[in-house]
């Protein structure tokens, strides 16, 4: 059998996590159509857990997706400079982008200490299980960007890989 | 000072940021300078959007889509399609643009047709010796369609955004889109005669035939009659109709027998990964949304292009020229995002329909999807079909020219998307 490296296993988590948000999420809508029809009370609490687990499915979705390279970005500008002008305009970028992430971490931690106290109207989950996740998200981006950064700039490659244009937007 | 965001943001997307992490460090940067909040704020800015009612259509109808390639429906819809056209001049392209249409009424997503078809279709194309420049061309341009029909994500993204009924946005999408379908395919027909291709069968199928592949596609063919009639009658919004979708689509592909327990895992996947990225630049526009707000960006743009003109037919026409340069630099997803909340209260301040608007921004921002030099829709079929990006180009401009006068017609007879959402339907007796 084939030795899952890291990344493997942290995909997989990534993968459980989302998947099984996104089935929570299509569940709790179809229960509350369904029972809107056929009950005479209607189930308050679909819309409220829908919601939490939809900031899970966007926001660890987004770090996988940050990991694969795959969110859009605008490489007209930077591919028609000169390579040695492309390679620090890229690392400019990469730097911001690390600074980004690593004090939207911080704000998200914020945000989740002040919710401990903060409960959901129906069903009284604390606030801070929904910032759990872009406080996970945004940490994880900022190791990943750390990383590929110190990578990046210990080994001198011409050119980063780029992401495949296949992912794109959804239109 | 007041400009700082933009600037900022101008700047980020320029050196290659991610559109969504750019416009949202654009945002921060308003919650940081200015003072004017506690910089927690941007966060809960983001994070809310995950909390809209609304926004849970784009999951589900991304879900419906990825369900229905898995689950057999599109190989059915595509007999179906095959059945109607085959016999025409350029048969297989012919279903390229009907699969669109038909595919259209079921999923919502330009890319997952383009690429589904790219698959699919072309390489089957390429074996009856079309040219692979047109087969790609057909199919990017054709899957434009598929945003127009309802349900759409782009449609779901603008009534969101610029708060307009989707519902009434998914009415309105019928009929230019069923206009488009047929304005393509004459345009196929047009260039197969001149190259010659073959027919897929010499003559007419026989309704039997066709009736076959009708009942066999039928359950499939139930589902966006569903989800609209649903939505029109009000028995459910957008977003529950997504869900009623997923289910009628999880339901279909087990009575055909095709949808297994292995295909879960990788449907959530697509699902998760295509939702991630577009929610995630909503999510940070919504940050950036409140700077817009704050400094009343929407009114001034708003005062600034009605100094130039405040005749509508010249402002629309003003407002397509500037989405068609935005379209060129900035994906169509993220345009839409970030443009819609700026340009509704323009266009309802001289008296335009919003819900006609969002039709004509929509189509025009995935039209650029398929031209250069930043096309989505071209760079997806053109990397899975393999041919060159001039060679598709070059196969592409009658399609071009064809999508670019429906977008004039479209822009300018409001009527073609309004007529049926105005429709009044007195079932009440």
């Amino acid at each position: 059998m084939k030795k899952r490296s890291l990344a493997d296993w942290l995909g997989i988590c990534e993968d459980t996590v989302t998947g099984l948000a996104l089935l929570i999420m299509v569940s709790a809508v179809l229960w509350g159509v369904l029972t809107r029809y056929i009950t005479a009370q209607p189930a308050v609490w679909t819309s409220e857990l829908s919601g939490i687990v939809f900031t899970w499915v966007v926001f660890i979705g987004a770090m996988a997706a940050f990991r694969k390279g795959a969110h859009i970005n605008v490489p007209l500008l930077v591919d028609s400079l000169p390579a040695k002008a492309q390679r620090v305009v890229t690392l400019l970028a990469d730097v911001l982008v690390l600074v980004f992430v690593a004090y939207t971490a911080f704000l998200s931690f914020g945000m989740m200490i002040k919710g401990a106290t903060r409960l959901s109207p129906v069903m009284n989950i604390p606030f801070s299980l929904v910032y759990l996740a872009p406080f996970i998200a945004f940490s994880m981006m900022t190791l990943h960007a750390a990383l590929r950064l110190w990578l990046w700039t210990s080994v001198p490659a011409p050119r980063r890989p780029r992401p495949e244009r296949l992912e794109g937007g959804d239109l | 000072m007041d400009y700082l965001p933009v600037i900022i943001l101008l700047l980020l997307i320029a050196i290659g940021v991610p559109v969504a992490f750019a416009i949202a460090a654009a945002g921060l940067s308003f919650f940081l300078f200015s003072g004017a909040m506690p910089i927690e704020i941007f966060v809960q800015r983001m994070v809310a959007v995950t909390h809209s009612f609304p926004l849970l259509a784009v999951p589900l109808f991304i879900l419906t889509g990825v369900i229905m390639n898995s689950g057999g429906i599109t190989k059915r819809v595509m007999q179906l399609a095959e059945a109607m056209t085959g016999h025409m001049i350029g048969g297989l392209a012919q279903v390229n643009v009907l699969l669109s249409t038909l595919m259209g009424g079921m999923s919502g997503s330009a890319n997952a047709d383009a690429a589904m078809q790219s698959k699919i279709l072309v390489p089957e194309m390429t074996r009856r010796n079309y040219d692979l420049g047109f087969s790609s061309a057909v199919t990017a341009c054709s899957s434009i369609i598929s945003v127009i029909i309802p349900p759409g994500i782009g449609l779901i993204l603008y009534g969101f955004m610029g708060d307009v009924s989707i519902g009434r946005l998914f009415l309105a999408g019928i009929v230019p889109g069923i206009l488009l379908c047929a304005t393509l395919m004459l345009a196929v027909a047009y260039v197969a005669r001149k190259k010659g291709y073959p027919p897929v069968f010499e003559q007419r199928t026989s309704w039997a035939v066709r009736g076959k592949a009708l009942l066999g596609a039928g359950w499939a063919l139930l589902i966006p009659l569903g989800v609209i009639g649903g939505i029109r009658l009000g028995f459910f919004t957008p977003t529950e109709a997504g869900a009623m979708a997923v289910l009628l689509s999880l339901v279909v592909g087990i009575l055909y027998g095709e949808l297994k327990w292995h295909h879960i895992g990788p449907i959530l996947q697509d699902t998760v990964h295509a939702t991630a990225i577009i929610l995630l630049i909503i999510c940070a526009s919504s940050a950036f949304g409140f700077y817009m707000t704050w400094e009343q960006l929407p009114v001034k743009i708003a005062r600034l292009m009605l100094s130039v003109t405040e005749n509508w037919v010249l402002l629309l026409l003003l407002i397509n020229v500037l989405l068609i340069l935005v379209g060129m630099f900035i994906e169509g997803t993220a345009a839409l995002i970030l443009l819609t909340p700026i340009l509704v209260p323009v266009i309802t301040e001289v008296g335009i329909d919003p819900v006609h608007f969002g039709i004509v921004m929509v189509l025009n921002l995935t039209i650029a999807g398929v031209t250069p030099p930043l096309g989505t829709l071209m760079f997806t079929t053109c990397s899975i079909t393999g041919v060159s990006i001039a060679r598709f180009i070059s196969a592409a401009v009658p399609f071009f020219l064809v999508l670019f006068t429906m977008l004039l017609i479209l822009t300018f007879v409001p009527e073609l998307s309004l007529w049926l959402p105005d429709l009044r339907l007195d079932l009440t007796g």
